[in-house]
């Protein structure tokens, strides 16, 4: 084992990751006020440049959002390393932000002005930030299958990152560097399947014991996670560049789905011996998560013995949406509050009043924000899979809602700061018998009646 | 599973050795012995292990003036031979008590959440304990660490965990079982994390900063 300069960081300064987790939902508002606008136009056809706009505002705007925001967070915990240089994320998450606005812009005005400076933005600020990521999953100590799959992800956000730019390029420039029916297929198998779906399973396998005393994934299902997924990133290229044949999809197709297949039973099952029988928001997403898992592969099943290409769409969008913003939503409520609660009130718990976690964010609106996206999906699929242009409309409006909840959700939690001296009443809710601390000029009261969301 | 009890008002004679050792071995794998000394076991426990080490499990359940009550488990499995494992169950364990005690509180069952918060408290701080009195030091020294290495953070940690233990006592003891069970959940989280990175990182350092010595230190932490 590597031991060298091995010190167990605390981790980066709380605004980094923040930045992320609070940029994510604004995205999710973005995509589905777009959604809503246009209709079902964007849900003809998986290849129209305004469908890929919107698909891209919520895999980049919302999941790749999130996930680098988790990786900064999570390494120092899997690997006792930190992510280096996090610091520089003040600079790289906006110039990302704005590579995803321009990206999106430049597709649905068709306009290559927007389109280049953007695809420069995307290629400034993901490649620096992989790089830092890949950097410390390197460092770090271990060799867990979550650790593997962590570091998979990782390489599949590489190809994928390096094929979108030259598909990007290749849209504005009206040039094609590489065969696209072969190069579109495998930027989506190694986005969703290897990307999204490696980090959730890595991330996964590491927090769902942690956060509910569940019992560790079994080492056989890991490394069949780990291996189905691994297969499919080689398999896809290999059979994509070598046969023509639409039936030689299958092969990765089907290792994605075992994985997905294996990752969510194996999930469910952990879920249900768990020690911690009490329910929250958190672990009702997981839950909900895991069954949009279940309908995804459903619908991969539908895609491949229909050639109607309403259930590629559909399929996309449960994945994207019903699997893993659903995942991710839980993972953000309860993270959130706890990264709060760790960086500006753990030092002096049992010293002054400090919130509690669902003072930080009340569980009724975390409930609440819950239920919207789950309608959300619903909607989403049932628009996906009819057409209709209404339905599309109203789904989109209700995926924003369920971001905006979200986004004023977190940002709520954030509000909260220690007060800067120990003199004041008690505060609501507050953790210590002793006087609270309130000096309202600089301090959110706690549970007070400033709060955005009591 | 069946339960037996054992009270030995002489904790370190020869005498409460032999009748500890005779109703452990009476045991079946799996089955238990409720053990109430009349002083903290420690000499005790030390004796036991040099006679039956790698087939129990010591699992302080209460202190109260003095008198200790000790849950000893006859494995059906053979015991953790390195650090990790050692202190990886003793996590487990600690988890375990951890839910029973708030799904007490969430229940209102407030004699039940006082009992097995008890039980919870004390093997957190005994768990606490072996770490930093029983290997925190020594590793310190032998990577070189001054302080600087993995243990400042954990010791930090331990800090706050025991910061959060206390006000879970105040509310407990106020009576307040709906604060209690939401301090609870703030105290899970923190503690969780911690787990996970002793677990992920610094044990398997342990492991191999101590190889070769796994056995000696284990007999020496089981008596915390």
């Amino acid at each position: 084992m590597r031991t060298a300069g091995l010190r167990l960081d605390r981790g980066p300064q709380l605004d980094v990751p923040l930045r992320y987790f609070l940029t994510a939902p604004l995205f999710g508002v973005a995509a589905g006020l777009l959604l809503s606008w246009r209709g079902a136009a964007l849900l003809r056809t998986p290849w129209h440049p305004h469908t890929i706009a919107l698909a891209h505002l919520v895999t980049l705007g919302v999941l790749t959002m999130v996930m680098l925001g988790a990786l900064h967070q999570i390494l120092p915990v899997v690997v006792g390393a930190e992510v280096p240089g996090a610091r520089w994320s003040r600079l790289l998450h906006p110039l990302f932000s704005l590579g995803v606005l321009g990206l999106a812009g430049g597709l649905l005005l068709d306009s290559p002005r927007l389109l280049l400076p953007a695809l420069l933005l995307l290629a400034g600020s993901l490649l620096p930030l992989l790089a830092q990521v890949g950097v410390g999953l390197l460092r770090g100590a271990g060799h867990s299958p979550a650790l593997q799959l962590l570091r998979l992800a990782l390489l599949a956000c590489a190809g994928t990152v390096a094929l979108g730019l030259l598909f990007g390029l290749g849209h504005a420039l009206g040039r094609w560097p590489l065969p696209r029916q072969a190069g579109l297929p495998l930027h989506v198998f190694w986005s969703l399947g290897g990307w999204v779906g490696a980090l959730i399973a890595g991330v996964g396998m590491t927090v769902l014991p942690m956060f509910y005393l569940a019992p560790p994934f079994s080492r056989g299902a890991a490394l069949a996670i780990l291996t189905a997924l691994a297969a499919m990133l080689v398999a896809a290229p290999a059979v994509l560049f070598v046969t023509d044949g639409r039936a030689w999809l299958l092969l990765p197709l089907a290792c994605g789905a075992a994985a997905l297949a294996v990752f969510s039973g194996e999930a469910w099952r952990i879920l249900r011996a768990r020690r911690r029988k009490l329910s929250d928001v958190s672990l009702r997403y997981w839950q909900g998560g895991l069954a949009g898992a279940w309908l995804t592969l459903a619908l991969a099943v539908a895609a491949v013995l229909s050639p109607d290409p309403r259930w590629v769409l559909a399929f996309g969008v449960v994945y994207l949406t019903g699997f893993a913003d659903a995942v991710l939503n839980g993972m953000l409520t309860r993270i959130v509050p706890f990264l709060v609660w760790m960086r500006r009130f753990s030092h002096v718990a049992g010293k002054t009043p400090v919130p509690l976690l669902r003072g930080l964010l009340p569980p009724r609106h975390a409930a609440r924000q819950q239920v919207c996206h789950g309608a959300a999906v619903l909607l989403l699929a049932a628009a996906a899979l009819t057409g209709a242009d209404l339905l599309t409309r109203v789904a989109g409006l209700a995926f924003a809602l369920a971001n905006g909840y979200l986004w004023a959700n977190l940002w709520h939690a954030t509000r909260f700061r220690p007060a800067p001296t120990p003199h004041a009443g008690p505060a609501q809710g507050a953790l210590g018998a002793g006087p609270a601390a309130g000096d309202s000029r600089h301090q959110v009261p706690v549970g007070g009646p400033d709060s955005v969301l009591d | 599973m069946t339960s037996q009890h054992l009270q030995l008002d002489a904790a370190h004679s020869d005498e409460s050795l032999g009748r500890l050792s005779s109703a452990f071995a009476a045991l079946a794998p799996g089955d238990t012995l409720i053990l109430e000394t009349l002083a903290h076991p420690r000499k005790l426990t030390r004796r036991f292990s040099e006679a039956a080490w790698g087939q129990f499990d010591w699992i302080p359940l209460a202190e109260s003036g003095g008198r200790w009550r000790v849950e000893v488990r006859k494995r059906d499995t053979p015991g953790p031979a390195c650090i990790s494992a050692f202190l990886g169950e003793d996590h487990r364990r600690c988890d375990g008590f951890y839910a029973e005690a708030e799904e007490a509180a969430r229940a209102n069952d407030a004699a039940r959440a006082a009992e097995r918060f008890a039980r919870f408290e004390l093997c957190l701080l005994r768990h606490m304990a072996m770490e930093e009195e029983g290997l925190f030091g020594e590793l310190d020294k032998r990577m070189g660490f001054a302080g600087e290495g993995p243990t400042s953070l954990m010791r930090e940690e331990h800090e706050q965990l025991r910061g959060l233990l206390a006000r879970l006592r105040d509310r407990l003891e106020a009576g307040d079982l709906v604060s209690f069970a939401d301090v609870c959940e703030t105290l899970l989280l923190l503690m969780e994390q911690h787990n996970m990175k002793e677990e992920e990182v610094l044990y398997p350092l342990m492991d191999e900063a101590f190889a070769g010595e796994e056995e000696a230190l284990l007999k020496q932490l089981v008596t915390f």
